[in-house]
């Protein structure tokens, strides 16, 4: 446990505790600041933002520091961080509503790109992805069930995967993020490994498909 | 796991998964998220908040910010400094051989390995030069005919090559799961001139290693 913490928390007397929580803020300042100008770019909302992340930590006797569970699960700039970050957007909904980038809002152009490149990256033969977009063109009758019956072969394939290549598929196609920053929130190594398992889940999704009768991204 | 409010709760990740599956949805807590980029949740903890946010686009954005707001500190860290240092100590290989007192090569040498091994521990733990096979000693090699080749260091590793001119800047480099590089003539624009390289293996465990420097020559 972080030793500005023990120390406030262990303060019993009014002096001893002002001191300690300065002490604290002092120490972690840096970290708090970072936090609330990731959320806020504009000096001064930043600035409020980080005021309001103070007022609550001290709120109710330092309730929320108490909190933190010395229990080896976490550091406590990590968890501080994330207490933060949570308070931060509290502080943005009381102020703006919504928060941006705020995943309930709608999606679903770029969700469904996605998903159409994720389609197109297991067919068994690439070269036929092209068809897709000629079938999105050109209304034939059957298209919108032969679509359907794509998306759903893909949908059942997905959830038969295990939970970490799940992830991995949503960071990369429904997120967007590149190799390097999948491969910080997952922990791997390197790009590298990131693309590396890629692969491996696509020839996974691709054997999955054909089990169902896929052969190609062509509805 | 709770409503993303910064208060800690007090069930595990698996019974809180539970909860989402009869009751209502609920989210990753601030001690498991943290503890996740962290890497030091448990192996059961860890796979409850994989299949949480893998479903959950709330808790994976959470998730995928806060890594970005915490300094990265782990093994993807710890592998890229690795990576990092061989190369910069390559660097300084080339720089030690091109100076012309053995004094002052000892001294530059030890003084980076010094640095290295206060920055990132002791060198056992930095890297471990592993030998190649050729061009080795001084060999001097037609333009058209260099080929790089080194040994093998496990299973799937990946390894990329580097070669470095006399003032350390490079000429050739190249990725590769193979453990032979054919560098093409065109790299060398420049003839009677010596050349240093060097191979940097990555395991599929996230070490890292790195190869001895050597030294060849082009005719």
């Amino acid at each position: 446990m972080s030793s500005t913490l023990e120390s406030l928390l262990a303060a019993t007397e009014y002096p001893t505790r002002e001191a300690a929580w300065a002490e604290l803020v002092a120490v972690h300042s840096r970290l708090l600041l970072h936090v609330a100008r990731d959320l806020f770019r504009e000096h001064d909302g930043a600035m409020d933002a980080y005021a309001f992340v103070l007022e609550r930590l001290q709120e109710d006797d330092y309730r929320r520091l108490r909190g933190f569970k010395n229990d080896g699960r976490s550091r406590f700039t990590t968890w501080l961080t994330v207490v933060a970050r949570r308070l931060c957007l509290d502080y943005y909904r009381q102020r703006y509503g919504r928060p941006r980038g705020d995943p309930t809002t709608n999606g679903s152009a770029e969700r469904s790109a996605a998903r159409r490149r994720l389609m197109d990256l297991t067919a068994v033969d690439p070269e036929l992805a092209a068809h897709l977009a000629i079938a999105d063109r050109t209304h034939e009758p059957d298209a919108d069930v032969r679509h359907q019956q794509l998306r759903d072969a893909v949908s059942a394939a997905l959830s038969e995967l295990p939970a970490d290549d799940r992830l991995l598929l949503k960071l990369r196609f429904d997120d967007g993020l590149s190799g390097l920053e999948i491969s910080r929130v997952l922990g791997l190594a390197t790009p590298f490994h990131v693309f590396r398992r890629l692969n491996a889940t696509f020839n996974r999704l691709r054997g999955s498909l054909r089990a169902r009768g896929v052969e190609s991204s062509a509805p | 796991m709770t409503q993303h409010d910064s208060e800690s709760p007090r069930e595990s990740p698996r019974e809180s998964l539970a909860k989402s599956d009869f009751l209502e949805m609920t989210h990753v807590d601030a001690h498991d998220l943290a503890g996740y980029v962290d890497n030091t949740l448990s192996a059961a903890a860890r796979a409850a908040v994989t299949a949480h946010v893998a479903e959950c686009d709330r808790c994976r954005h959470e998730l995928t910010a806060i890594r970005r707001l915490v300094p990265t500190g782990g093994a993807a860290q710890r592998h890229a400094t690795v990576i990092f240092g061989a190369a910069l100590a390559a660097a300084v290989v080339v720089m030690v051989f091109a100076l012309p007192n053995g004094t002052i090569r000892q001294s530059v040498s030890a003084s980076a390995e010094s640095t290295r091994a206060a920055e990132y521990g002791t060198l056992s733990e930095v890297a471990v030069p592993f030998p190649v096979v050729s061009p080795v000693a001084d060999t001097a090699i037609p333009a058209e005919q260099v080929v790089l080749m080194w040994h093998a260091v496990g299973a799937d590793a990946a390894y990329r090559v580097v070669v470095q001119d006399e003032t350390g800047g490079i000429v050739f480099t190249q990725a590769t799961a193979d453990t032979i590089a054919p560098v093409p003539a065109s790299a060398f624009t420049t003839r009677a001139q010596r050349f240093f390289w060097s191979v940097e293996a990555r395991l599929t465990d996230g070490r890292a290693m790195s190869s001895s420097v050597q030294r060849f020559r082009v005719r």
